[in-house]
């Protein structure tokens, strides 16, 4: 069956199984590796991609409910590393194996979009859902604060 | 300290333990690659197996270890650079395929640094010496009338400057020195500095590929159903039928192979270290391949091991608790000493199994036709790796060609080869490359556990609070006998260690080592025997001083003893009482203890010696009936000699001190009817952001002394930091883990 939604701002026509959950259409239908396998059952966070804007575990998504929606990974944020998330994410050196940092940043994303100014009770909430086993997360933490920080400089600068 | 590195299981082979044989690898000249006499002008100059230039400057470094998170990717060609004395931006870092050119590039044992850091310092040299004889040549001078420096060599009259690209060319035609000066550390500009990582950028933009990323041409992916009993068969199985469904391209059973030991030692009679039995299905992708293993219907015969519980398991750790033990070390006379104290303690402390966990899934890829076979393995042994494929498969280990990915995590997990083994069985019976990806139901119900631990302290202390006798008897199935057999010494099957702190600090000392049987398979799970030791000795030791009317923390400056160093020969280091008082004393006085603290609120300090390293950690916990115990804090020391990369170990400290608390607060692994109970992140729970102390900071001593390990020595102290603070704030004694709310409430 042949389904087409947007991917990464390009619109991407498969022809899998419906329920083929989206995690797996993007990394062997789509050979983009960028988003991870971890569970399998939306415990680990490592799958998250953004669908319309928002952080959704791909691992538990069939493709079929993806039909016609904007679909954001890894990839997507930027050509370059140069995304504010990632900007931060360097800056405060957080990867360790770096195995669950695509789920990771994609969540930070997406806590950002909703809340410029995230709180740690914020953080804690957005992204619990993402597990470290390299026990990135006071780097995580720090790097959310400093990417809050570099949008809303980037957002006074518009004005 | 470094005694753990001998005795443990991975330097027993002189091999690993002897710098000069690991030189050999290296020695520039001495091979093919160093393409001295027949280099080209536009070529790279390559003067050995680790490094390159190329005509434009740009230099590339080989990294010849695993990259699991800790970094030697970024430290291990800093070394190489420091030397070289090139800008660090110019540099460029490769993964090295299994070749012998690359030494010994078994990853583990918080050894990376230790055993590299000599011999990667004389390859960067060796270039760098070679540059300044090229350079010299080009200027009709004496070498000793130039300098490298930052990528330029530099002449001092008259002042001129000539660029690594200016200079390889010359370069090629000289034969480097096999024993070329090193610079003084107090020159070095990227040894000793906080670089940033190398991979960063690649695992910020979902570029970096894991063992589970890779895709090779005609590639088919395999899932497969393997005996939820450890060390049973297959009786039956629908294969045909499973054959036969669309997009299945194959149904394989794999029977279980023993593999190879993974250090070279030997795997002797009574050794038990086997792949799975299983059935595996194949189909174009990996979901198709998980979809279709769903329709196997599989018989097993379980085997022996059906008839074990981890409940049994424990009532067999009771009964070697009183009866009979070997005795490891035995100091001056414990029971005597013990009968005239003025005061006993005793107390039983409990650790469960506890499974890696690694976010990246088992996985490897084999292309296994024609008698080779090449392997992408996310593996920590790319030799062992080699070794079990060769066996397996019945060819010679020379036509087995292993490429070493990143891996997400390792953990000591993926020093055992089993997913090596049974991607190459599958694929040459598929005639064809194969992925094989375990799902995390897979990892969990087959890994190589830490395995569970029952131990029994009792100690004296005379009439001024001073501990006169101290005995410990560990009782625990034994990873080396797993691996090696029951025909190894005491010595090495126990899992404790004679020099263990606080040997050579109690008089009267005794440690027993009893050996349960059990059918579960087993592990080196980060810090190995120590991150269930060091939980029980470091909580006792708390509790003694407690009994002693007597603060914890001046209680263990003091059971530390008077200023010394002792040697305890050969291969096995040197105890530095004053590099363990130090690290203490850095980290209580960060913590500022002794600080007044809110009511429900504590302080615990514990410390590890191992490794070349000294680590001390203090823990501030919390706890009330609504939030239950939070970690708000934890302040680390660490004295790893000198600090290859001072982020590096900052980022290892944190990482081992999140890992370990999951295994404090969270993590336990049962098992019955021969069955492992957890199968996901919901009953195999880890430490999650919420859970995370807001607050760590590492500290590290300034040294100029050897490099010490850094992945493992940070694991071990978290787990009695937070025990003994959540002592301190309630008064609540924990002696199992992980720390379970209902041991807290019945305070």
């Amino acid at each position: 069956m042949a389904i087409s939604f947007t991917l990464n701002g390009k619109t991407q026509t498969v022809d899998v199984s419906p329920d083929m959950p989206l995690l797996w259409v993007l990394r062997d239908t789509l050979n983009m590796t960028g988003t991870k396998f971890g569970c399998g059952m939306a415990l680990c966070g490592a799958c998250t991609v953004h669908i319309n804007g928002e952080a959704t575990r791909s691992c538990i998504t069939q493709i079929a409910s993806v039909a016609g929606k904007k679909v954001t990974t890894i990839e997507g944020l930027s050509a370059d590393g140069s995304h504010p998330v990632q900007r931060a994410w360097m800056e405060e050196d957080v990867p360790q194996c770096g195995y669950c940092q695509s789920g990771q940043i994609m969540s930070a994303v997406a806590l950002l979009a909703k809340k410029a100014n995230p709180t740690d009770a914020d953080i804690d909430d957005a992204m619990s859902g993402n597990i470290c086993r390299c026990g990135t997360y006071q780097r995580i933490r720090k790097a959310i604060h400093t990417a809050a920080a570099m949008q809303s400089g980037k957002a006074k600068s518009a004005d | 300290m470094s005694s753990r590195v001998s005795r443990r299981n991975f330097l027993k082979t002189s091999t690993l333990s002897t710098s000069g044989l690991i030189l050999a690898f290296y020695l520039p000249g001495r091979s093919a690659h160093s393409r001295t006499a027949t280099q080209v002008a536009g070529q790279p100059f390559a003067p050995n197996a680790w490094l390159e230039i190329a005509p434009d400057g740009a230099v590339k470094i080989w990294c010849g270890k695993s990259e699991m998170g800790q970094g030697v990717r970024t430290a291990l060609p800093m070394i190489v650079a420091e030397e070289l004395s090139c800008e660090w931006k110019s540099v460029q870092v490769v993964q090295a395929d299994l070749d012998a050119k690359y030494g010994e590039q078994l990853t583990g044992g918080s050894l990376s640094v230790r055993t590299s850091y000599s011999n990667l310092r004389k390859a960067g040299a060796a270039a760098r010496e070679v540059l300044l004889s090229a350079a010299a040549g080009m200027w009709g001078i004496d070498r000793s009338e130039c300098r490298v420096e930052n990528g330029r060599i530099l002449r001092v009259k008259p002042k001129s400057e000539l660029t690594f690209s200016e200079v390889v060319g010359s370069a090629a035609g000289l034969q480097a020195p096999t024993d070329p000066p090193l610079k003084s550390p107090a020159d070095f500009r990227i040894v000793g500095h906080a670089i940033p990582r190398t991979d960063t950028p690649l695992k910020v933009t979902g570029v970096a590929k894991f063992g589970i990323d890779v895709r090779v041409p005609g590639m088919l992916a395999a899932s497969v159903e393997r005996c939820p009993v450890y060390g049973g068969t297959v009786r039956r199985c629908n294969a045909e039928k499973v054959r036969s469904l669309p997009g299945v391209r194959g149904v394989i059973e794999i029977k279980p192979v023993h593999l190879p030991h993974q250090f070279g030692d030997k795997s002797g009679p009574g050794s038990r270290n086997y792949t799975n039995a299983g059935v595996a299905v194949l189909a174009d992708s990996t979901w198709e391949a998980l979809q279709a293993r769903k329709e196997l219907q599989v018989e097993w015969e379980e085997g022996a091991f059906a008839s074990e519980s981890s409940a049994a398991l424990r009532e067999q750790f009771k009964k070697l608790a009183t009866g009979p033990a070997s005795v490891l070390r035995n100091d001056g006379d414990f029971d005597k000493a013990y009968d005239a104290s003025s005061q006993t303690i005793e107390a039983i402390y409990e650790v469960p199994f506890l499974a890696h966990a690694t976010m990246e899934p088992m996985n490897c890829t084999a292309n296994a036709r024609n008698g080779e076979c090449e392997l992408w393995a996310p593996t920590q042994i790319p030799g062992a790796a080699a070794e079990s494929v060769a066996q397996a498969l019945g060819i010679p280990r020379d036509h087995v060609k292993v490429h070493v990915t990143f891996l997400g995590g390792g953990f000591g997990r993926r020093l055992i080869q089993d997913y090596a083994v049974e991607a190459a069985l599958i694929s040459r019976e598929a005639g064809a490359p194969v992925q094989v990806v375990w799902t995390r139901e897979d990892d969990i119900h087959h890994d190589f556990y830490r395995p569970g631990a029952y131990h029994v302290f009792k100690a004296g202390l005379d009439g001024a609070g001073k501990p006169l006798a101290w005995m410990h008897r560990a009782v625990s199935p034994s990873i080396a006998v797993f691996y090696s057999g029951t025909g190894i010494s005491l010595g090495a099957a126990a899992e404790v260690n004679a020099p263990d702190f606080p040997a050579y600090c109690v008089p009267n000392f005794r440690l027993e080592f009893a050996r349960a049987e059990s059918g579960m398979p087993l592990g080196y799970w980060r810090s190995v025997e120590n991150s269930g030791n060091q939980f029980a000795i470091s909580s006792f030791l708390d509790e003694v001083a407690g009994a002693a009317g007597r603060d914890p923390l001046e209680f263990l400056l003091g059971v530390l003893g008077p200023p010394r160093r002792i040697d305890l020969g050969g291969n096995n280091g040197m105890i530095d009482v004053e590099r363990r008082r130090r690290v203490i004393q850095l980290a209580a006085e960060k913590a500022n203890w002794g600080k007044a603290l809110p009511a429900g609120t504590g302080r615990g300090v514990a410390a590890h010696f191992g490794y070349g390293s000294c680590v001390a950690q203090v823990a501030e916990v919390s706890y009330d009936s609504s939030n239950g115990l939070r970690v708000k804090r934890v302040v680390c020391a660490i004295d790893c000699g000198l600090a290859i990369n001072p982020g590096g170990v900052r980022a290892q400290m944190e990482s081992a001190i999140n890992f370990g608390l999951a295994a404090t607060l969270k993590s336990a692994i049962t098992y019955d009817r021969g069955r492992v109970q957890q199968s996901n992140f919901h009953d195999y729970e880890v430490l999650r952001m919420s859970d995370a102390p807001p607050d760590v900071e590492v500290h590290i001593v300034p040294s100029s002394g050897p490099p010490g390990g850094c992945g493992e020595p940070g694991v071990p102290p978290i787990a009695p930091a937070v025990a003994n603070a959540l002592y301190a704030a309630t008064g609540k004694r924990v002696r199992r883990l992980p720390i379970r709310a209902q041991d807290l409430r019945d305070a």
